[in-house]
Protein backbone atom coordinates (compact mmCIF):
# COMPACT_ATOMS: atom_id res chain seq x y z
CA UNK A 1 0.00 0.00 0.00
CA UNK A 2 1.26 3.57 -0.99
CA UNK A 3 2.01 6.16 1.81
CA UNK A 4 -0.95 8.49 0.71
CA UNK A 5 -3.42 5.63 0.69
CA UNK A 6 -2.06 4.50 3.85
CA UNK A 7 -2.25 8.28 5.44
CA UNK A 8 -6.20 8.47 4.27
CA UNK A 9 -7.05 5.04 5.65
CA UNK A 10 -5.19 5.62 8.76
CA UNK A 11 -6.94 8.91 9.67
CA UNK A 12 -10.36 7.21 9.12
CA UNK A 13 -9.61 4.83 11.39
CA UNK A 14 -7.67 7.05 14.24
CA UNK A 15 -11.15 7.71 16.51
CA UNK A 16 -11.54 3.77 16.72
CA UNK A 17 -7.90 2.72 17.12
CA UNK A 18 -8.00 5.90 20.19
CA UNK A 19 -11.12 4.30 21.69
CA UNK A 20 -8.97 0.75 21.81
CA UNK A 21 -5.89 2.26 23.08
CA UNK A 22 -7.97 3.87 25.83
CA UNK A 23 -9.66 0.46 27.00
CA UNK A 24 -6.39 -1.27 27.00
CA UNK A 25 -4.18 1.95 28.78
CA UNK A 26 -6.79 3.69 30.70
CA UNK A 27 -4.92 6.88 30.11
CA UNK A 28 -6.12 9.38 27.33
CA UNK A 29 -2.83 10.75 27.33
CA UNK A 30 -0.87 7.35 26.98
CA UNK A 31 -3.98 6.24 24.40
CA UNK A 32 -2.91 9.17 22.20
CA UNK A 33 0.46 8.47 22.37
CA UNK A 34 0.11 5.18 21.68
CA UNK A 35 -2.26 5.82 18.52
CA UNK A 36 0.42 8.11 17.53
CA UNK A 37 3.09 5.34 17.42
CA UNK A 38 1.17 2.81 15.84
CA UNK A 39 0.52 5.16 13.34
CA UNK A 40 3.76 5.65 12.69
CA UNK A 41 4.93 1.72 12.66
CA UNK A 42 2.23 1.77 10.12
CA UNK A 43 3.97 4.07 7.88
CA UNK A 44 7.03 2.73 8.14
CA UNK A 45 5.51 -0.68 7.44
CA UNK A 46 2.17 0.32 4.88
CA UNK A 47 4.26 -0.77 1.65
CA UNK A 48 4.47 -4.24 3.66
CA UNK A 49 0.76 -4.84 3.22
CA UNK A 50 0.12 -6.20 -0.29
CA UNK A 51 -3.86 -6.71 0.86
CA UNK A 52 -5.63 -4.19 1.68
CA UNK A 53 -8.95 -5.36 2.71
CA UNK A 54 -6.89 -6.56 5.74
CA UNK A 55 -6.14 -2.90 6.64
CA UNK A 56 -8.12 -2.36 9.64
CA UNK A 57 -7.50 -5.74 11.25
CA UNK A 58 -3.35 -5.27 10.17
CA UNK A 59 -2.91 -1.48 11.91
CA UNK A 60 -5.39 -2.51 15.15
CA UNK A 61 -3.21 -5.09 15.81
CA UNK A 62 0.04 -2.89 15.20
CA UNK A 63 -2.33 -0.90 18.11
CA UNK A 64 -2.37 -3.42 20.12
CA UNK A 65 1.27 -4.52 20.15
CA UNK A 66 2.52 -0.95 21.25
CA UNK A 67 -0.74 -0.88 24.17
CA UNK A 68 0.94 -4.51 25.08
CA UNK A 69 4.42 -3.15 25.03
CA UNK A 70 2.96 -0.28 27.14
CA UNK A 71 1.20 -2.62 29.82
CA UNK A 72 4.59 -4.37 29.95
CA UNK A 73 6.42 -1.47 30.77
CA UNK A 74 3.73 -0.02 33.35
CA UNK A 75 3.54 -3.11 34.59
CA UNK A 76 4.32 -1.92 38.19
CA UNK A 77 2.73 1.51 38.16
CA UNK A 78 -0.76 -0.11 36.82
CA UNK A 79 -1.08 -2.90 39.17
CA UNK A 80 -3.87 -4.31 38.18
CA UNK A 81 -3.78 -7.97 39.07
CA UNK A 82 -5.67 -10.27 36.88
CA UNK A 83 -8.28 -12.17 38.29
CA UNK A 84 -9.55 -15.77 37.58
CA UNK A 85 -12.16 -16.59 35.61
CA UNK A 86 -14.28 -17.70 37.74
CA UNK A 87 -14.68 -14.41 39.87
CA UNK A 88 -17.58 -13.70 38.71
CA UNK A 89 -19.09 -12.10 41.86
CA UNK A 90 -16.45 -9.60 42.19
CA UNK A 91 -17.19 -8.37 38.21
CA UNK A 92 -20.49 -8.00 39.09
CA UNK A 93 -20.06 -5.34 42.30
CA UNK A 94 -17.44 -3.58 40.08
CA UNK A 95 -17.94 -0.83 37.80
CA UNK A 96 -17.67 -1.83 34.24
CA UNK A 97 -14.76 0.05 33.36
CA UNK A 98 -12.94 -1.19 36.37
CA UNK A 99 -14.25 -5.13 35.53
CA UNK A 100 -13.38 -4.93 31.58
CA UNK A 101 -9.97 -3.57 33.19
CA UNK A 102 -9.91 -6.46 35.34
CA UNK A 103 -10.77 -9.26 33.16
CA UNK A 104 -8.01 -11.82 32.15
CA UNK A 105 -6.35 -10.34 29.28
CA UNK A 106 -7.34 -12.89 26.62
CA UNK A 107 -11.07 -12.38 26.94
CA UNK A 108 -10.03 -8.39 27.43
CA UNK A 109 -8.71 -8.20 24.25
CA UNK A 110 -11.61 -9.75 22.74
CA UNK A 111 -14.29 -7.66 24.75
CA UNK A 112 -12.54 -4.53 23.83
CA UNK A 113 -12.17 -5.13 19.95
CA UNK A 114 -15.40 -6.67 19.25
CA UNK A 115 -17.75 -4.43 21.43
CA UNK A 116 -15.94 -0.82 21.97
CA UNK A 117 -14.11 -0.66 18.64
CA UNK A 118 -16.53 -2.43 16.86
CA UNK A 119 -14.76 -4.88 15.14
CA UNK A 120 -16.75 -7.68 13.37
CA UNK A 121 -16.70 -11.37 14.68
CA UNK A 122 -13.81 -12.25 11.60
CA UNK A 123 -11.63 -8.84 12.08
CA UNK A 124 -11.53 -9.71 15.49
CA UNK A 125 -10.57 -13.10 15.00
CA UNK A 126 -8.11 -12.27 12.50
CA UNK A 127 -6.64 -8.87 14.32
CA UNK A 128 -6.01 -11.51 17.64
CA UNK A 129 -5.00 -14.39 15.37
CA UNK A 130 -7.51 -16.67 16.75
CA UNK A 131 -10.28 -18.63 15.66
CA UNK A 132 -13.70 -17.31 15.82
CA UNK A 133 -15.11 -19.81 17.10
CA UNK A 134 -12.44 -18.83 19.81
CA UNK A 135 -13.71 -15.41 19.69
CA UNK A 136 -17.19 -16.53 20.05
CA UNK A 137 -16.68 -18.66 23.33
CA UNK A 138 -14.30 -15.74 24.64
CA UNK A 139 -16.77 -12.97 24.35
CA UNK A 140 -19.54 -15.27 25.47
CA UNK A 141 -17.63 -15.52 28.82
CA UNK A 142 -16.65 -12.25 29.32
CA UNK A 143 -19.69 -11.12 29.02
CA UNK A 144 -21.26 -13.71 31.22
CA UNK A 145 -18.77 -11.89 34.13
CA UNK A 146 -19.51 -8.64 33.56
CA UNK A 147 -23.11 -9.33 33.65
CA UNK A 148 -23.48 -7.41 30.24
CA UNK A 149 -26.31 -8.97 28.29
CA UNK A 150 -25.06 -8.04 24.58
CA UNK A 151 -25.63 -10.33 21.24
CA UNK A 152 -23.47 -10.18 17.99
CA UNK A 153 -26.42 -7.27 16.31
CA UNK A 154 -25.72 -5.03 19.33
CA UNK A 155 -21.68 -4.95 18.98
CA UNK A 156 -21.12 -1.72 17.60
CA UNK B 1 -27.37 2.17 36.65
CA UNK B 2 -27.44 -1.23 35.49
CA UNK B 3 -24.91 -2.74 33.21
CA UNK B 4 -26.25 -1.82 29.82
CA UNK B 5 -26.83 2.05 30.52
CA UNK B 6 -22.85 1.69 32.21
CA UNK B 7 -21.99 0.30 28.23
CA UNK B 8 -23.72 3.28 26.62
CA UNK B 9 -22.47 5.83 28.84
CA UNK B 10 -19.14 4.32 28.35
CA UNK B 11 -19.48 4.41 24.50
CA UNK B 12 -20.44 7.68 24.77
CA UNK B 13 -17.25 8.87 26.98
CA UNK B 14 -14.70 6.90 24.56
CA UNK B 15 -16.22 8.83 21.12
CA UNK B 16 -14.94 12.33 23.20
CA UNK B 17 -11.65 12.31 21.04
CA UNK B 18 -8.94 14.71 21.98
CA UNK B 19 -8.48 17.07 19.21
CA UNK B 20 -4.61 16.48 18.95
CA UNK B 21 -5.54 13.39 18.02
CA UNK B 22 -6.55 14.88 14.49
CA UNK B 23 -2.90 15.37 14.43
CA UNK B 24 -2.10 11.69 14.37
CA UNK B 25 -1.42 11.05 10.59
CA UNK B 26 0.26 14.26 10.29
CA UNK B 27 2.97 13.42 13.11
CA UNK B 28 3.53 10.41 11.89
CA UNK B 29 4.88 11.68 8.46
CA UNK B 30 6.96 14.27 10.55
CA UNK B 31 8.61 11.82 12.70
CA UNK B 32 9.16 9.58 9.38
CA UNK B 33 10.87 12.64 7.92
CA UNK B 34 13.39 13.26 10.63
CA UNK B 35 13.73 9.74 10.65
CA UNK B 36 14.65 9.83 7.14
CA UNK B 37 16.73 13.41 7.62
CA UNK B 38 18.42 11.79 11.08
CA UNK B 39 20.70 9.45 8.18
CA UNK B 40 22.26 12.57 6.74
CA UNK B 41 22.80 14.45 9.65
CA UNK B 42 25.59 12.07 10.82
CA UNK B 43 23.01 10.51 14.18
CA UNK B 44 24.50 7.37 15.26
CA UNK B 45 23.17 4.47 12.66
CA UNK B 46 20.82 2.19 13.21
CA UNK B 47 21.31 0.71 9.82
CA UNK B 48 24.38 0.93 8.43
CA UNK B 49 22.20 -0.51 4.88
CA UNK B 50 20.19 2.58 5.79
CA UNK B 51 22.88 4.69 5.09
CA UNK B 52 24.40 3.18 2.10
CA UNK B 53 21.10 3.63 0.94
CA UNK B 54 20.45 6.80 1.06
CA UNK B 55 24.40 7.21 -0.13
CA UNK B 56 24.10 4.97 -3.22
CA UNK B 57 20.80 7.26 -4.07
CA UNK B 58 23.19 10.59 -3.56
CA UNK B 59 26.19 9.11 -5.66
CA UNK B 60 24.11 8.18 -8.26
CA UNK B 61 22.26 11.34 -8.96
CA UNK B 62 24.93 14.12 -7.24
CA UNK B 63 27.96 14.39 -9.53
CA UNK B 64 29.09 16.87 -6.79
CA UNK B 65 28.57 14.51 -3.76
CA UNK B 66 29.95 11.61 -5.61
CA UNK B 67 32.95 14.27 -5.81
CA UNK B 68 33.16 15.27 -2.59
CA UNK B 69 32.82 11.38 -1.04
CA UNK B 70 35.34 10.18 -3.07
CA UNK B 71 37.60 9.64 -0.16
CA UNK B 72 35.48 7.78 1.65
CA UNK B 73 36.45 4.53 0.47
CA UNK B 74 34.45 1.96 2.22
CA UNK B 75 31.06 3.64 1.29
CA UNK B 76 32.61 4.26 -1.98
CA UNK B 77 33.05 0.88 -2.81
CA UNK B 78 30.24 -0.36 -1.30
CA UNK B 79 28.27 1.86 -3.33
CA UNK B 80 30.38 1.12 -6.50
CA UNK B 81 29.97 -2.76 -6.18
CA UNK B 82 26.38 -2.46 -6.47
CA UNK B 83 26.10 0.03 -9.39
CA UNK B 84 26.21 -2.70 -12.26
CA UNK B 85 22.94 -4.06 -11.12
CA UNK B 86 19.56 -2.38 -10.81
CA UNK B 87 18.43 -5.34 -8.36
CA UNK B 88 20.94 -4.91 -5.79
CA UNK B 89 21.30 -1.51 -6.00
CA UNK B 90 17.45 -1.47 -5.28
CA UNK B 91 18.16 -4.26 -2.26
CA UNK B 92 20.81 -1.62 -0.93
CA UNK B 93 18.08 1.45 -1.10
CA UNK B 94 15.65 -0.93 0.73
CA UNK B 95 18.23 -2.20 3.36
CA UNK B 96 18.02 -5.23 2.34
CA UNK B 97 21.37 -6.21 3.14
CA UNK B 98 22.82 -8.43 6.12
CA UNK B 99 26.28 -6.69 7.62
CA UNK B 100 29.17 -9.27 7.97
CA UNK B 101 32.24 -7.55 9.28
CA UNK B 102 34.05 -10.57 9.60
CA UNK B 103 37.83 -10.41 9.09
CA UNK B 104 40.86 -12.22 9.06
CA UNK B 105 44.47 -11.95 8.31
CA UNK B 106 47.01 -14.26 6.52
CA UNK B 107 50.62 -13.40 5.60
CA UNK B 108 50.14 -9.34 5.14
CA UNK B 109 46.74 -9.90 3.60
CA UNK B 110 43.51 -9.17 5.05
CA UNK B 111 40.18 -10.05 3.28
CA UNK B 112 36.94 -9.00 5.58
CA UNK B 113 33.60 -9.74 4.36
CA UNK B 114 31.31 -6.68 4.33
CA UNK B 115 28.04 -7.70 3.60
CA UNK B 116 25.57 -10.07 2.25
CA UNK B 117 22.40 -9.77 0.09
CA UNK B 118 21.19 -12.92 -0.25
CA UNK B 119 17.81 -14.49 -1.11
CA UNK B 120 15.90 -17.56 -1.70
CA UNK B 121 17.78 -18.09 -4.89
CA UNK B 122 20.88 -16.31 -5.12
CA UNK B 123 24.06 -15.45 -2.40
CA UNK B 124 25.95 -12.23 -2.76
CA UNK B 125 28.64 -11.85 -0.85
CA UNK B 126 30.66 -8.56 -1.00
CA UNK B 127 34.35 -8.72 0.98
CA UNK B 128 37.32 -6.57 0.46
CA UNK B 129 41.33 -7.55 0.20
CA UNK B 130 44.10 -5.60 1.55
CA UNK B 131 47.77 -5.14 1.80
CA UNK B 132 50.33 -3.16 2.31
CA UNK B 133 53.02 -5.73 0.58
CA UNK B 134 50.50 -6.26 -2.82
CA UNK B 135 49.73 -3.93 -5.33
CA UNK B 136 46.75 -6.26 -6.63
CA UNK B 137 44.81 -9.12 -5.64
CA UNK B 138 42.35 -11.15 -6.80
CA UNK B 139 41.56 -15.15 -6.44
CA UNK B 140 39.65 -17.90 -6.83
CA UNK B 141 36.60 -18.99 -4.69
CA UNK B 142 35.11 -21.97 -3.69
CA UNK B 143 31.77 -22.13 -1.55
CA UNK B 144 31.28 -25.52 0.55
CA UNK B 145 27.60 -25.79 1.62
CA UNK B 146 26.73 -27.77 4.90
CA UNK B 147 25.47 -31.08 3.46
CA UNK B 148 28.42 -30.94 0.99
CA UNK B 149 26.26 -30.76 -2.42
CA UNK B 150 27.89 -28.90 -4.85
CA UNK B 151 24.97 -29.87 -7.62
CA UNK B 152 22.54 -26.77 -9.02
CA UNK B 153 24.32 -23.94 -8.39
CA UNK B 154 26.61 -21.64 -9.96
CA UNK B 155 29.07 -19.75 -7.97
CA UNK B 156 30.93 -16.33 -9.74
CA UNK B 157 33.42 -13.93 -8.88
CA UNK B 158 33.52 -10.50 -9.70
CA UNK B 159 36.24 -7.86 -9.02
CA UNK B 160 35.80 -4.55 -9.60
CA UNK B 161 37.81 -3.20 -12.47
CA UNK B 162 40.27 -0.57 -10.05
CA UNK B 163 41.23 -3.72 -8.16
CA UNK B 164 40.36 -1.34 -4.94
CA UNK B 165 37.05 -1.73 -4.10
CA UNK B 166 34.63 -4.71 -2.84
CA UNK B 167 34.97 -7.77 -4.72
CA UNK B 168 31.68 -10.22 -5.20
CA UNK B 169 31.01 -13.92 -4.92
CA UNK B 170 27.77 -14.74 -6.31
CA UNK B 171 26.19 -17.78 -6.09
CA UNK B 172 23.00 -18.70 -8.10
CA UNK B 173 20.64 -22.13 -6.98
CA UNK B 174 18.67 -23.04 -10.16
CA UNK B 175 16.16 -25.66 -8.31
CA UNK B 176 16.93 -25.89 -4.79
CA UNK B 177 16.91 -22.91 -2.48
CA UNK B 178 19.28 -21.36 -0.67
CA UNK B 179 20.57 -22.97 2.58
CA UNK B 180 20.90 -21.73 5.75
CA UNK B 181 24.81 -21.31 5.55
CA UNK B 182 28.00 -21.48 3.87
CA UNK B 183 31.41 -21.34 3.94
CA UNK B 184 33.59 -18.96 1.51
CA UNK B 185 36.95 -20.41 1.05
CA UNK B 186 39.18 -17.99 -0.82
CA UNK B 187 42.58 -18.31 -2.35
CA UNK B 188 44.25 -15.31 -3.17
CA UNK B 189 47.23 -14.52 -5.75
CA UNK B 190 48.90 -11.28 -6.04
CA UNK B 191 51.21 -8.89 -7.78
CA UNK B 192 54.05 -8.20 -4.57
CA UNK B 193 54.81 -4.30 -4.04
CA UNK B 194 58.21 -4.26 -5.74
CA UNK B 195 61.06 -1.91 -4.05
CA UNK B 196 61.68 0.86 -5.61
CA UNK B 197 64.93 -0.32 -7.25
CA UNK B 198 63.85 -3.89 -8.21
CA UNK B 199 64.17 -4.23 -11.81
CA UNK B 200 60.51 -4.46 -12.70
CA UNK B 201 60.47 -7.44 -15.33
CA UNK B 202 60.13 -7.77 -19.17
CA UNK B 203 56.69 -7.73 -20.88
CA UNK B 204 57.16 -10.78 -22.53
CA UNK B 205 58.05 -12.22 -19.17
CA UNK B 206 54.15 -11.82 -18.54
CA UNK B 207 52.83 -13.32 -21.18
CA UNK B 208 52.80 -16.49 -23.24
CA UNK B 209 55.33 -17.09 -25.61
CA UNK B 210 55.95 -19.43 -28.05
CA UNK B 211 52.30 -21.55 -27.07
CA UNK B 212 53.75 -22.41 -23.19
CA UNK B 213 51.29 -21.80 -20.67
CA UNK B 214 52.65 -19.63 -17.67
CA UNK B 215 54.04 -21.60 -14.50
CA UNK B 216 50.75 -21.54 -12.20
CA UNK B 217 51.00 -18.74 -9.72
CA UNK B 218 51.24 -19.67 -6.09
CA UNK B 219 48.70 -18.33 -3.57
CA UNK B 220 49.74 -16.35 -1.16
CA UNK B 221 47.02 -16.75 1.12
CA UNK B 222 43.87 -18.89 2.32
CA UNK B 223 40.99 -17.79 3.91
CA UNK B 224 37.89 -19.22 4.89
CA UNK B 225 34.54 -17.75 6.34
CA UNK B 226 31.38 -19.55 7.61
CA UNK B 227 28.40 -17.70 6.40
CA UNK B 228 25.05 -17.95 8.36
CA UNK B 229 22.14 -16.26 6.90
CA UNK B 230 19.49 -14.32 8.37
CA UNK B 231 16.11 -16.15 7.29
CA UNK B 232 14.29 -13.41 7.03
CA UNK B 233 16.14 -12.97 3.66
CA UNK B 234 17.12 -16.95 2.43
CA UNK B 235 12.64 -17.32 2.70
CA UNK B 236 12.55 -13.85 0.42
CA UNK B 237 10.81 -14.73 -2.50
CA UNK B 238 7.49 -15.61 -3.92
CA UNK B 239 6.59 -17.77 -7.17
CA UNK B 240 3.43 -16.74 -9.23
CA UNK B 241 1.53 -19.78 -11.45
CA UNK B 242 0.40 -18.72 -14.83
CA UNK B 243 -0.16 -21.42 -17.56
CA UNK B 244 -0.58 -18.68 -20.00
CA UNK B 245 -0.38 -20.19 -23.43
CA UNK B 246 1.00 -17.72 -26.04
CA UNK B 247 2.52 -18.38 -29.88
CA UNK B 248 5.84 -17.03 -30.92
CA UNK B 249 7.63 -16.77 -34.68
CA UNK B 250 4.55 -20.13 -34.87
CA UNK B 251 6.23 -21.97 -31.99
CA UNK B 252 3.76 -22.66 -29.41
CA UNK B 253 4.47 -21.95 -25.40
CA UNK B 254 3.47 -21.66 -21.75
CA UNK B 255 3.87 -18.97 -19.46
CA UNK B 256 4.05 -21.46 -16.68
CA UNK B 257 5.33 -19.32 -13.61
CA UNK B 258 7.31 -16.03 -12.29
CA UNK B 259 9.09 -16.15 -10.05
CA UNK B 260 10.28 -12.87 -7.70
CA UNK B 261 13.27 -12.74 -5.60
CA UNK B 262 14.93 -9.52 -4.42
CA UNK B 263 17.64 -10.15 -6.46
CA UNK B 264 15.91 -10.86 -10.26
CA UNK B 265 12.75 -12.13 -11.71
CA UNK B 266 12.26 -15.50 -13.37
CA UNK B 267 9.58 -16.50 -16.37
CA UNK B 268 9.66 -19.84 -16.65
CA UNK B 269 8.12 -20.87 -20.03
CA UNK B 270 8.10 -24.63 -21.20
CA UNK B 271 7.71 -25.40 -25.11
CA UNK B 272 5.60 -27.44 -26.80
CA UNK B 273 6.92 -30.97 -28.50
CA UNK B 274 5.89 -30.05 -31.82
CA UNK B 275 8.00 -27.00 -31.79
CA UNK B 276 10.02 -27.21 -34.87
CA UNK B 277 13.06 -24.69 -33.47
CA UNK B 278 14.34 -24.67 -29.88
CA UNK B 279 13.90 -20.67 -28.21
CA UNK B 280 17.91 -20.20 -27.56
CA UNK B 281 17.23 -16.24 -26.99
CA UNK B 282 14.45 -13.73 -25.73
CA UNK B 283 14.74 -10.08 -26.00
CA UNK B 284 12.07 -8.77 -23.62
CA UNK B 285 11.64 -6.76 -20.29
CA UNK B 286 9.01 -6.01 -17.68
CA UNK B 287 6.51 -3.17 -16.88
CA UNK B 288 4.53 -2.26 -13.99
CA UNK B 289 1.29 0.02 -13.51
CA UNK B 290 3.41 2.62 -11.86
CA UNK B 291 5.77 3.59 -15.03
CA UNK B 292 8.81 1.33 -13.88
CA UNK B 293 10.83 -1.04 -16.42
CA UNK B 294 12.68 -3.98 -15.45
CA UNK B 295 15.18 -5.76 -18.03
CA UNK B 296 16.62 -8.66 -18.75
CA UNK B 297 19.42 -9.70 -16.95
CA UNK B 298 22.83 -7.99 -18.35
CA UNK B 299 25.25 -9.24 -15.56
CA UNK B 300 25.56 -13.09 -14.96
CA UNK B 301 22.87 -15.56 -15.54
CA UNK B 302 19.78 -14.62 -17.78
CA UNK B 303 18.90 -17.49 -18.77
CA UNK B 304 18.62 -21.16 -18.26
CA UNK B 305 17.65 -24.71 -20.11
CA UNK B 306 17.12 -28.11 -18.94
CA UNK B 307 19.43 -29.67 -22.01
CA UNK B 308 22.24 -29.26 -23.87
CA UNK B 309 20.23 -28.99 -26.72
CA UNK B 310 16.77 -28.29 -25.50
CA UNK B 311 16.52 -24.38 -25.54
CA UNK B 312 16.22 -22.22 -23.10
CA UNK B 313 12.99 -22.51 -20.26
CA UNK B 314 13.92 -19.88 -17.55
CA UNK B 315 14.86 -16.64 -18.63
CA UNK B 316 15.90 -13.64 -16.07
CA UNK B 317 15.31 -10.02 -15.26
CA UNK B 318 15.99 -7.32 -13.11
CA UNK B 319 13.79 -7.31 -10.13
CA UNK B 320 10.32 -6.00 -9.77
CA UNK B 321 10.90 -6.98 -6.02
CA UNK B 322 10.60 -3.74 -3.96
CA UNK B 323 8.92 -1.96 -6.89
CA UNK B 324 5.45 -3.23 -5.40
CA UNK B 325 3.54 -3.39 -8.39
CA UNK B 326 0.42 -5.65 -8.76
CA UNK B 327 0.31 -6.25 -11.86
CA UNK B 328 3.18 -6.86 -14.41
CA UNK B 329 3.34 -7.21 -18.51
CA UNK B 330 5.82 -8.68 -20.13
CA UNK B 331 6.90 -7.41 -23.22
CA UNK B 332 8.68 -9.69 -25.75
CA UNK B 333 10.62 -7.66 -28.24
CA UNK B 334 12.79 -10.16 -30.47
CA UNK B 335 13.56 -13.90 -30.09
CA UNK B 336 16.17 -16.18 -31.46
CA UNK B 337 15.66 -19.52 -32.27
CA UNK B 338 17.89 -22.79 -33.18
CA UNK B 339 15.50 -25.14 -35.71
CA UNK B 340 15.81 -28.47 -34.33
CA UNK B 341 18.21 -30.15 -36.89
CA UNK B 342 20.51 -27.90 -36.31
CA UNK B 343 21.64 -28.91 -33.17
CA UNK B 344 25.69 -30.07 -33.94
CA UNK B 345 28.02 -28.45 -35.89
CA UNK B 346 30.74 -30.34 -36.84
CA UNK B 347 34.47 -28.77 -36.44
CA UNK B 348 37.79 -29.73 -38.09
CA UNK B 349 39.71 -28.12 -35.54
CA UNK B 350 42.92 -28.86 -37.48
CA UNK B 351 41.88 -26.48 -40.64
CA UNK B 352 39.89 -24.01 -37.70
CA UNK B 353 36.90 -24.70 -40.20
CA UNK B 354 33.39 -26.26 -40.02
CA UNK B 355 32.43 -28.95 -41.75
CA UNK B 356 28.48 -28.28 -41.91
CA UNK B 357 26.94 -25.35 -42.13
CA UNK B 358 26.64 -22.79 -39.42
CA UNK B 359 23.57 -23.27 -37.05
CA UNK B 360 20.97 -21.09 -39.10
CA UNK B 361 19.95 -18.22 -36.19
CA UNK B 362 16.31 -16.77 -36.93
CA UNK B 363 15.12 -13.36 -35.35
CA UNK B 364 11.56 -12.76 -34.77
CA UNK B 365 11.46 -10.10 -37.46
CA UNK B 366 13.27 -12.22 -40.34
CA UNK B 367 16.07 -14.62 -40.95
CA UNK B 368 19.63 -14.66 -41.39
CA UNK B 369 22.49 -16.44 -40.73
CA UNK B 370 25.34 -16.32 -38.15
CA UNK B 371 28.06 -18.25 -36.08
CA UNK B 372 27.33 -20.72 -33.44
CA UNK B 373 25.27 -18.39 -31.10
CA UNK B 374 27.38 -18.39 -27.88
CA UNK B 375 25.78 -20.39 -24.61
CA UNK B 376 27.21 -20.08 -21.00
CA UNK B 377 26.64 -23.14 -18.83
CA UNK B 378 28.73 -22.10 -15.71
CA UNK B 379 26.41 -24.45 -13.35
CA UNK B 380 28.54 -26.72 -11.03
Amino acid sequence: MEQNEYALRADGLKERLYRTACLYLRSKSQALDAVDEAVYKGLRACHKLREPEYFTTWLTRILINVCNAELRRHKRELAVEELPETAAEEFDALPLRDAVDRLPEALRAVVILRYFTGLTLAETSAALEIPQGTVSTRARKALSLLKLELNDEEAR
Amino acid sequence: MDRMNEYQALLQALSETPPALEGSVARAKAKDRRRRAGRWCGIPMASLGGLAAAFVLLVNFSLPFARACGNIPFLKDLAAAVAFSPSLKAAVEHDYVQPIGQSQTVNDVTMTVEYLIVDQKQVNIFFSLKSDAYTALWGDPEVLEPDGETGGRSVGWRSPEDGSGLQQVVVNYLEGDTPDALTLRFKVMGDRERAPDEPIPAPDALSRIGGEALPEREYVAEFTFDLGFNPAFTETGETISLGTPFTLDGQDFTADSVEIYPTHVRLNLSADPANTAWLKGLDFYLTDENGNRYDKVSNGISATGTGHAGGMTSFRLESSYFGRAEHLTVHIAGCTWLDRDREYVTLDLAQGKALSPPARRRDAGGDYTSGVHGQYHPFR
